[in-house]
């Protein structure tokens, strides 16, 4: 195979990885730097991915159900904030419980749903148009129209409009997070709440208000990071979608140093070895089939270890990160 | 709102925990509801074929064994303000410890089967051997939690994934059976490894009531004649032929053993105190001579090595005789039901018995409504996956909303009964 060819195609599936892990990684910079730890992100990321590919599926209309998925996960995302904020459980087990919850729900719903073993219908079926409609918010022939000479290069307007629009907003949500957390008031505020939730409170401000604010909008990522999974990446939602993938872009938190593009580095470094593993599954010749396609599947894991274990340098945690915000006494 | 004031302990341990499951089952009913299906059928459904059926009791305590494993591995861990969720993955590589030396011993690597032993000198080995790896797949995590302050959280469930991928790269080279290629899973276990059946008690009784029947066969009665004249008669000879066929089995006794060993450790060795030292304050211990990061290290080792015993129930406990074999399923989701054994059961082993009872008794109800809802009528048609969304339930009333219930149960003794004698007075701060 030619060696460009090759790379180009890894390229391309390294793309349609990476948006559902940057997505929850900024899910968790907005978490984590408000103070919050969010292992429930795995879990909201599956019920974004059920609930966008249910509401697609009966609207018929791919937007409608990434709105709801953001809603949804805002609803649990209030769940979290509820047991961490107002009654300062531990985040991690509340975090679990709404992974165990996510894996509960979707899979006892999608079955009374649709009685498909948890699945839910495939929206590219001639039935439905949600499909085409929310892969066409800048379909192909759009993109013809506005530049044509695309047409010569069926590998781009591939890329374009296949997974287009949502892989952007992944790049454009990094952006945005940069900018809300580092240049704004808001963003500075949220900052301090997980360094110095006493010097927000000192200065007037709610340190409850900004923290549900923080869970609020790491919902909304997750959400649409979800229903880029079961709606753009894939036409349906299977039960376990998520694979660990809120976990990895944990970890890309972590790798990133709580900031915004650093994460986004490592979720292309994580769904680049997911690129490489899913190719080498459809590879039949060459050195690397020699080694089992399980080691390239365990690779991400491995890696995060490593990564975790402090081998590229000190990573420090806000500071108030995972502890309940307790006024002086009442 | 009355914070400085501790709970009475018969409210703390037996009120709180009560409406906390209260408010899980209700929600999980209003589940139910909300799918369209009866909730009242799938209670009765409970009542009939888990708790007053011998088969669903076996299942049950077989299940509530294997929970005991992992519940007492996610709370020893606690005790050392550690979280180790790794329970799967250490499972899984406890199987594949255990059916190394198993298969090395059967002769599947070499064709030499001079070291197949006896089941009383093979079986301590297994769990040996099972304990270690579970252990050794802790080790790693809890090294770098205690050394490199990794966060334990992230990496276990790292190495859950990493020991699935292992798992598999095993059972599809040279773990396979070869009898089926297709399928991945180890040889089977020779016979004489199986754990002994609680059932096999009710052998020697059945051995009566069979003899018993068979009298009553040849004084010319007929099955519902036997029925309606011997019913106590007819009622025992059910109960021993369905207990027979039950998972239940002596890890059980295993297990109740190890529980109050775990209560022996924790609460009367100087390890115990290391472990609890470092989980209440870790300057403290520091300061009171506790090598922390050692203790660390240990306890998740511990933690790790239980988890790993707990395989030992689904390989060499199994209830089908043809799957006393290593499955990449491992654990079947027990290492994560586990934690919400732990939560409920207060980290305590006789609250995780008791936890792990009613745990297994609900993991075998999902299991009856999978297996039975299509079959009565009317239908009741829900996964069997519910059973997870209620122990997320349990998880996040017990452990994340854990305040919440504790607050209302302050207010209400307070307000509205006033004090009744029911809340102790100002004992300081409370512990948030």
């Amino acid at each position: 195979m030619d060696f460009i060819e090759l790379l180009i195609s890894l390229a391309q599936s390294t793309l349609r990885f990476t948006p559902i892990l940057i997505f929850a990684a900024m899910a968790g910079v907005f978490s984590e730097r408000a103070g919050i730890v969010d292992i429930g992100l795995e879990g909201k990321l599956l019920i974004g991915a059920f609930v966008s590919a249910t509401v697609a599926h009966y609207v018929g209309f791919g937007l409608a159900g990434m709105l709801a998925a953001m809603g949804a996960c805002i609803v649990f995302g209030w769940l979290h904030g509820l047991a961490t904020i107002t009654f300062r459980g531990d985040h991690v087990i509340s975090g679990l419980a709404i992974n165990f919850l996510a894996v509960g729900l979707t899979k006892t719903v999608g079955h009374a749903l649709f009685a498909k073993g948890g699945d839910t219908p495939n929206l590219g079926g001639p039935d439905s148009t949600g499909w085409e409609r929310l892969q066409g918010l800048i379909p192909k022939q759009v993109w013809l129209d506005v530049a044509p000479g695309l047409s010569e290069n069926p590998l781009l307007l591939n890329i374009l409009s296949i997974h287009g629009w949502l892989i952007i907003l992944a790049f454009v949500a990094v952006i945005g997070t940069w900018w809300v957390l580092m240049q704004t008031r808001f963003g500075l505020r949220l900052r301090f709440v997980g360094e110095e939730p006493q010097a927000i409170d000192t200065a007037g401000a709610s340190v409850i208000a900004y923290r549900y604010a923080a869970v609020t909008i790491a919902g909304a990522l997750c959400g649409i990071g979800g229903a880029y999974l079961s709606t753009s990446n894939i036409a349906s939602f299977t039960p376990g979608m998520s694979a660990d993938m809120g976990y990895l872009a944990l970890a890309a938190v972590i790798f990133g140093k709580w900031r915004p593009f650093q994460a986004m580095l490592g979720c292309l470094l994580f769904g680049f070895l997911f690129a490489v593993k899913d190719r080498l599954d459809g590879a039949s010749e060459g050195i690397l089939t020699q080694i089992p396609s399980q080691f390239f599947e365990a690779l991400p894991y491995i890696l995060v270890v490593v990564v975790l274990a402090g081998f590229v340098g000190t990573a420090r945690a806000p500071k108030a990160v995972g502890r309940p915000y307790v006024k002086e006494r009442e | 709102m009355s914070q400085s004031r501790e709970l009475h302990p018969i409210i703390n341990y037996g009120v709180v925990p009560l409406l906390q499951l209260v408010l899980a089952f209700a929600v999980a009913g209003l589940l139910i509801v909300l799918i369209g299906q009866n909730p009242v059928q799938a209670v009765q459904l409970y009542v009939t074929d888990v708790l007053l059926s011998p088969v669903g009791i076996g299942q049950s305590i077989y299940y509530a064994t294997t929970l005991m494993f992992t519940g007492m591995a996610v709370a020893l861990a606690f005790h050392a303000g550690l979280f180790n969720i790794g329970g799967e993955g250490q499972g899984l590589v406890g199987g594949i410890a255990m059916t190394g030396i198993a298969l090395l011993m059967m002769g599947h690597f070499t064709g030499d089967v001079s070291m197949l032993m006896p089941g009383f000198l093979a079986v301590p080995i297994l769990f040996l051997f099972a304990a270690l790896g579970g252990a050794a797949w802790a080790a790693i995590p809890g090294y770098l939690q205690a050394y490199r302050g990794s966060h334990l959280v992230i990496t276990t469930i790292m190495f859950n994934a990493i020991a699935f991928s292992l798992v598999l790269f095993l059972l599809t080279g040279w773990f396979q059976n070869p009898e089926t290629p297709g399928d991945p899973k180890s040889p089977l276990f020779p016979e004489s490894w199986w754990l002994w059946k609680l059932g096999d008690l009710y052998q020697y009784q059945l051995i009566g009531l069979e003899a018993q029947y068979q009298e009553f066969k040849d004084a010319g009665l007929k099955v519902k004649d036997i029925k309606a004249q011997h019913a106590e008669f007819w009622d025992q000879r059910a109960m021993a032929r369905s207990m027979k066929n039950s998972a239940a089995n002596v890890s059980f006794l295993f297990a109740l053993l190890l529980a109050v060993g775990f209560w022996f450790f924790v609460w009367r060795t100087k390890w115990g105190y290391a472990i609890r030292a470092v989980g209440f304050n870790q300057t403290a211990a520091r300061y009171g001579g506790v090598n922390v990061p050692r203790t660390m290290v240990m306890t998740v080792c511990i933690s790790g090595a239980l988890a790993g015993l707990a395989t030992t129930n689904i390989i060499l406990g199994n209830g089908s005789d043809s799957e006393h074999v290593l499955r990449e399923t491992g654990l079947v989701g027990l290492g994560f039901v586990g934690i919400a054994v732990a939560l409920m059961g207060r980290n305590h082993p006789f609250g995780i018995v008791l936890a792990a009872l009613l745990f297994g008794s609900l993991f075998q109800w999902g299991e009856v409504i999978q297996l039975k809802g299509q079959f009565i009528r009317p239908k009741l048609d829900i996964d069997k996956e519910i059973v997870v969304a209620l122990q997320g339930l349990v998880v996040l009333f017990t452990g994340a909303l854990y305040l919440m219930v504790v607050w209302a149960v302050q207010w209400f003794a307070n307000r509205v009964l006033g004090g009744w004698g029911f809340v102790k007075e100002e004992i300081g701060e409370e512990r948030a």
